[in-house]
C-alpha cells in the first residue's frame, strides 16, 4: 500500500510564557492511500496541533522540527503560497462545529464553491452548479434553492453535511478531520459517520483526530493512541480493540462505560515538566526503575507498534 | 424585501431618512429650488426680516437667506460625505490590517492613532487649518486627519472579535490567502458596527466643517456656508437674529438627522451597545 501522507519524527514545541509546552513529541506514522487513520487522545494531548503542523498552520510560537510529506513530496520545504494551494486542494478539511465554521454572512452553496473556484480554476458559474450537485449528493434537496439560503436557514445536521461538501469540494486525496463529533448527540454522530463512509467510499484517505473512542472504533482502519504528546501505540482497529498492549491503551478502553468505567488513577501530567522516562510511568500500574527513567523506543511487533518496556 | 422593511419600520430610521432625504435633493437640486440667485446683492434690500418674499430674511448685503441656506446644504453635506468617505478608507484598511496581523504592525498603526486621539479632535483640525491655510480643501484635509483614527480604532476592534471566529480559521484551511480572507470573509462581517460609525460621524464632521467656518478658517466668505453665515450674522445678532437663526437651524437639523439615523441603525443592526458606548471604543 502506498502511503499519502508520511509523518516523520514530527515535534512540535510552544514557547509560552511558562516555558516550552511539548505538545507533539518524536510522532512517527503514515497513513495509506483510501485508508482511514484515527489520532485518539484526551483533550490536551497535542492531537489538534499535529493537524495543524500538517497544514502548516502552526501559531507564531510553535518551533517545528522533523518532517510531513504529502504524496511524496515534503510540505515543510513548501512557500506559503505553495501551501495555501495544498490547503483545501489536496488536504481537505471538516471542521468541528458547522455552526462556526461555516461564515454566517455568505449562501451556502457560495461557500461550498470557494474552493472549486479558488483551486480548480472553475468559472464562478460553473463552480456553483458543482455546488449545488454535491448539496443534493449530501441530500439537501432541491440544491439549488438550498445552496441560495443562509447558513441559519439550514439545521445542525444539514450543516454539518454542508461542510463535509465544502470540505471535499475540491477532491482531496486526503482529509484532515478535526473532532468531528464534538458536542454532537450520538443519533447525529451516526449521520457523521454515514457522511464520512460516503466519502472514504471514494477512495479518500482520513486523518480523524478525536477523543471519541467510539466514533473512532466505527470509521478507523488504524488507530494511534496519542498520550501526552507521544504516541504511544498504533494498531490496526480491530486488533486494537481486542487486545490493546500499551498499558495507557489498556487503561483508556477500561475507563470506557460499556467496559466497567474503571478512571486512570492520577492526574494528567504537565506538558511542560513532562515525566522522565515513559510518559505514563506516574499512572502505570507496571512501572518499574527503568520506565521512570529510560524512555521506551517504539517497538514493532506484527504489524503494529508501542512504546513500551514489556515489548520492547 | 423583507430585510428593507425591517429598516423603515423603525421610525428613527424613517424621520431621518426623510430629512436626510430632503437635504440630499436641496443640496442636489439647488439651482431650482432656490427662490433667488444667492449673488445678488441688493443693497436696498438689505437685512429684511422674514417675510413671504424673502421667506428666512435677507443678509447685511441683500442676500436671501433661504437661497443661501438651500445652497448652503451642498457645502455641509459634500464636506460630510468626502471627509467621513476617505477616513472610512483609511480607517477601514488600516484597522483591518493592524487586527489581522497584530504583531508589530497592529504596535504601529494603534500607537499612532493613539497619539492622534491624543489630542482633543476640534483642536487638532483647528491647528492643522491654521498650520495649512484657509480653504475648504484644507479643511477637508484636517478633518480627515482627525476623524480616520475613529474608524480605525473600531474596524480593528470588530476584526479582533471576528478573527478568533470559526470560519475565518475555516477559510484558512481551505487555502484562502491572506488577501482573500480580508476582502471576502472580515470585512462584510464587520460591516455594521463601521457603518454606524460612519453615520454618526457624518454628523459630527458636519457640525465640525460649521465649527471650523464659523472661526473663518473652512469655507470662504463667497460661498454660502451655514457654519460661515453664522460667522456673518455674529454682528447683527441682537437687531436681526434671523441672520443666525436659520442657518443654525439647518446645521442642528442635519447634525441631528444623520445622529438619529445612526442610533437606528445600530438598532436595527442589533449592536448590542449605546452611542456612549461606541464612542468609548474609539
Amino acid at each position: 500500500m502506498s502511503c499519502i501522507l508520511k509523518v516523520t519524527d514530527v515535534c512540535v514545541h510552544l514557547a509560552t510564557e511558562n516555558g516550552s509546552v511539548r505538545a507533539v513529541d518524536n510522532a512517527s506514522f503514515s497513513i495509506g492511500e483510501h485508508e482511514t487513520f484515527a489520532l485518539i487522545g484526551e483533550s490536551g494531548s497535542g492531537k489538534s496541533i499535529l493537524g495543524l503542523a500538517v497544514m502548516r498552520l502552526l501559531p507564531d510560537n510553535a518551533v517545528f522540527s522533523g518532517d510531513i510529506s504529502l504524496a511524496g513530496t515534503s510540505l515543510t520545504v513548501l512557500s506559503e503560497k505553495e501551501m495555501q494551494k495544498i490547503r483545501g486542494k489536496t488536504i481537505g478539511s471538516i471542521f468541528q462545529n458547522p455552526y462556526l465554521s461555516m461564515n454566517p454572512g455568505i449562501r451556502v452553496g457560495d461557500q461550498i464553491a470557494e474552493p472549486m473556484w479558488t483551486h480548480l480554476e472553475m468559472t464562478k458559474e460553473a463552480a456553483r452548479e458543482k455546488a449545488v450537485s454535491l448539496l443534493e449528493r449530501f441530500s439537501i434537496v432541491p440544491g439549488k434553492t438550498r445552496g441560495r439560503e443562509y447558513p441559519f436557514q439550514y439545521s445542525g445536521g444539514m450543516l454539518q453535511r454542508a461542510m463535509v461538501a465544502m470540505g471535499t469540494a475540491a477532491n482531496p486525496q486526503l482529509i484532515i478531520a478535526d473532532e468531528p463529533t464534538k458536542g454532537v448527540d450520538s443519533l447525529k454522530k451516526q449521520e457523521i459517520a454515514e457522511t464520512f463512509r460516503r466519502v472514504a467510499a471514494e477512495g479518500c484517505a482520513f486523518l480523524l483526530i478525536t477523543h471519541d473512542i467510539d466514533f473512532a472504533k466505527a470509521m478507523a482502519n488504524r488507530i494511534a493512541v496519542n498520550y501526552c504528546g507521544e504516541i504511544l501505540e498504533i494498531a490496526p482497529t480491530e486488533m486494537f480493540f481486542e487486545e490493546p498492549l500499551h498499558p495507557y491503551s489498556a487503561a483508556l478502553l477500561d475507563s470506557l462505560p460499556e467496559r466497567g468505567m474503571h478512571p486512570i488513577p492520577g492526574p494528567s501530567p504537565s506538558m511542560i515538566e513532562v515525566p522522565d522516562g515513559c510518559r505514563f510511568h506516574p499512572r502505570c500500574s507496571f512501572a518499574d526503575n527503568r520506565c521512570r527513567t529510560e524512555k521506551p523506543p517504539m517497538t514493532e511487533t506484527n504489524g503494529r507498534s508501542v512504546r513500551c518496556w514489556k515489548y520492547a | 424585501m423583507t430585510e428593507l422593511r425591517k429598516y423603515l419600520r423603525n421610525r428613527q430610521i424613517m424621520i431621518s431618512l426623510i430629512i436626510l432625504g430632503a437635504l440630499i435633493c436641496m443640496a442636489l437640486f439647488a439651482d431650482v429650488l432656490a427662490p433667488y440667485d444667492y449673488t445678488i446683492k441688493d443693497l436696498s434690500e438689505r437685512l429684511q426680516a422674514p417675510s413671504l418674499a424673502h421667506p428666512f430674511g435677507t443678509d447685511q448685503l441683500g442676500r436671501d437667506i433661504l437661497s443661501m441656506a438651500i445652497y448652503g446644504a451642498r457645502a455641509s453635506l459634500s464636506v460630510g460625505f468626502i471627509v467621513v468617505g476617505v477616513s472610512l478608507a483609511i480607517g477601514l484598511t488600516l484597522g483591518i490590517l493592524a487586527g489581522y496581523y497584530g504583531g508589530w504592525l497592529d504596535e504601529v498603526i494603534m500607537r499612532l492613532t493613539d497619539s492622534f486621539l491624543a489630542f482633543p479632535s476640534m483642536f487638532l483640525a483647528l491647528a492643522i487649518t491654521a498650520f495649512l491655510g484657509q480653504g475648504i480643501e484644507n479643511m477637508i484635509l484636517a478633518l480627515i486627519i482627525v476623524e480616520w483614527t475613529s474608524f480605525a480604532r473600531v474596524a480593528r476592534g470588530a476584526t479582533l472579535d471576528i478573527k478568533s471566529k470559526g470560519y475565518m480559521h475555516a477559510a484558512r484551511w481551505v487555502g484562502g490567502s491572506n488577501t482573500y480572507i480580508m476582502v471576502k470573509h472580515l470585512m462584510p462581517n464587520i460591516v455594521s458596527p463601521v457603518l454606524i460609525m460612519a453615520t454618526l460621524g457624518i454628523g459630527n464632521v458636519i457640525l465640525a466643517a460649521a465649527g471650523l467656518s464659523f472661526l473663518g478658517l473652512g469655507v470662504q466668505p463667497s460661498t454660502p456656508e451655514w457654519g460661515a453665515m453664522l460667522n456673518a450674522g455674529r454682528t447683527y445678532v441682537t437687531t436681526d437674529p434671523y441672520l443666525m437663526i436659520f442657518p443654525g437651524l439647518c446645521i442642528m437639523i442635519t447634525v441631528l438627522a444623520f445622529n438619529y439615523f445612526g442610533d437606528g441603525l445600530r438598532d436595527v443592526l442589533d449592536q448590542k451597545m449605546n452611542k456612549t458606548e461606541l464612542e468609548g471604543r474609539i
